[in-house]
């Protein structure tokens, strides 16, 4: 038992598990702790907001954060990505947040020390939709509000 | 009335690191020697089943947890439940009815076990922390008052696991450290190799079986001091008018 103590601390500390172990504490995926669903349908825009993205006529640029393992971001990154389609004054930028925590703090995806994933940053407001519960409407709502 | 002094420290302490992110550290390297939710908001250590299914997700060998576990299995085995875990602290306040122990169902917490890691190995995701009542006090519910988490279908199920848990733990003493907690199956497999150990004088026994009336656990001590269920509180040690128990520190037969 002693052995096998020692022999797993010094894999396991060669192997940077430790720091793994960290990092996987320190982000917050919503839907893996159950604050949210993931859903596996991939998202669809409604006509009413497509022409609502549409009608937008000035620069936006939203960053988007997200991390390999959270499942909620997939569904958030598709609905971003057909905005983008929709409307080319709307530029974005995706953020994995174990590479570079640093942004993730600048834009304020942080809550209580806890990276939270995923989320939406729209960079000239600095307005934040954490999770996809609603992700639509509150989309909306960030593209649309004023500078 | 030392060793429940001595108890409430521990217990104290183990919800003062739980919650020890309040004062701006951030997450550690850290595994907690207890079910403690690393999602929850002021966590600066990282939760044992949740990291073990995350692990599994990323399919890497975990030496690190292995050892983490080793080690706190050898120092104390189920005493961190007894005497440092947060939620089985809340199982503690509210146990009002030491029944005894259903030995056979005691091992449902292995079948816990085994579901959580398999659930993370089928499905790919951290199926247990979306049913986990830790996660339910220590998580959402926080994060529904930081307007991070909303009330939805995850939410209900949540409160629903923790009133289900909260309703057993007032029905039984330690409702979910006896049948259900995957960690405390883990630190039991510990239990009778572990330092920190319960032991039974026979020549000072008479076998009044007030130990047994004292367990949260519902274990029956003067005639299985080692089970793999008892959490070493003491409690039994504290109840025995002979002083035929003690808890103590010691090595495998060296007692």
């Amino acid at each position: 038992m002693g052995l096998a103590l020692i022999v797993s601390f010094i894999l396991g500390f060669q192997l940077r598990q430790d720091q793994q172990a960290q990092s996987i504490g320190a982000v917050l995926c919503t839907s893996c702790v159950g604050i949210e669903e993931a859903p596996h349908a991939e998202p669809t825009l409604s006509v009413a907001s497509r022409v609502v993205i549409e009608a937008i006529d000035q620069p936006i640029e939203l960053e988007f954060f997200t991390a390999a393992w959270c499942h909620a971001c997939p569904f958030a990154k598709a609905m971003v990505q057909q905005v983008l389609e929709l409307n080319a004054f709307i530029s974005y930028r995706e953020i994995d947040v174990e590479v570079d925590r640093a942004l993730a703090e600048e834009a304020g995806v942080i809550r209580s020390g806890r990276t939270v994933v995923p989320a939406v940053v729209r960079v000239d407001t600095g307005e934040i939709i954490f999770g996809i519960e609603d992700l639509e409407a509150r989309l909306l709502r960030l593209l649309e509000a004023e500078e | 009335m030392k060793i429940r002094f001595a108890r409430r420290m521990g217990q104290s302490f183990g919800l003062i690191l739980g919650l020890f992110g309040a004062t701006g550290i951030g997450m550690t390297h850290l595994i907690f020697p207890g079910l403690h939710c690393y999602a929850c908001p002021w966590a600066v250590t990282i939760c044992p089943i949740g990291l073990a299914q995350n692990l599994i997700v990323f399919g890497t060998v975990p030496y690190y947890w292995i050892a983490m576990i080793i080690a706190y299995g050898l120092a104390a085995g189920r005493g961190f439940c007894g005497w440092f875990c947060p939620f089985g602290t809340l199982n503690d306040l509210l146990a009002f009815r030491k029944v005894k122990i259903r030995e056979i169902v005691s091992y449902s917490k292995f079948v816990v076990l085994g579901a959580t890691l398999l659930g993370a190995w089928i499905f790919a995701d951290t199926v247990f922390c979306k049913l986990c009542p830790a996660a339910s006090l220590e998580a959402s519910i926080p994060y529904l008052f930081m307007g991070v988490a909303k009330v939805n279908r995850p939410f209900l199920i949540h409160m629903g696991t923790l009133a289900g848990t909260l309703v057993g733990m007032v029905l039984i003493a330690r409702f979910w450290c006896r049948y259900l907690c995957p960690m405390g199956a883990l630190l039991s497999l510990f239990n009778r190799v572990s330092f920190l150990r319960l032991k039974l004088d026979t020549n000072r026994c008479s076998n009044c079986g007030v130990c047994a009336s004292e367990c949260p656990m519902g274990l029956e001590p003067h005639i299985d001091y080692d089970n793999h269920n008892c959490i070493k509180c003491g409690r039994c040690v504290e109840g025995c008018q002979l002083s035929a128990l003690s808890l103590g520190f010691s090595l495998k037969g060296k007692e």
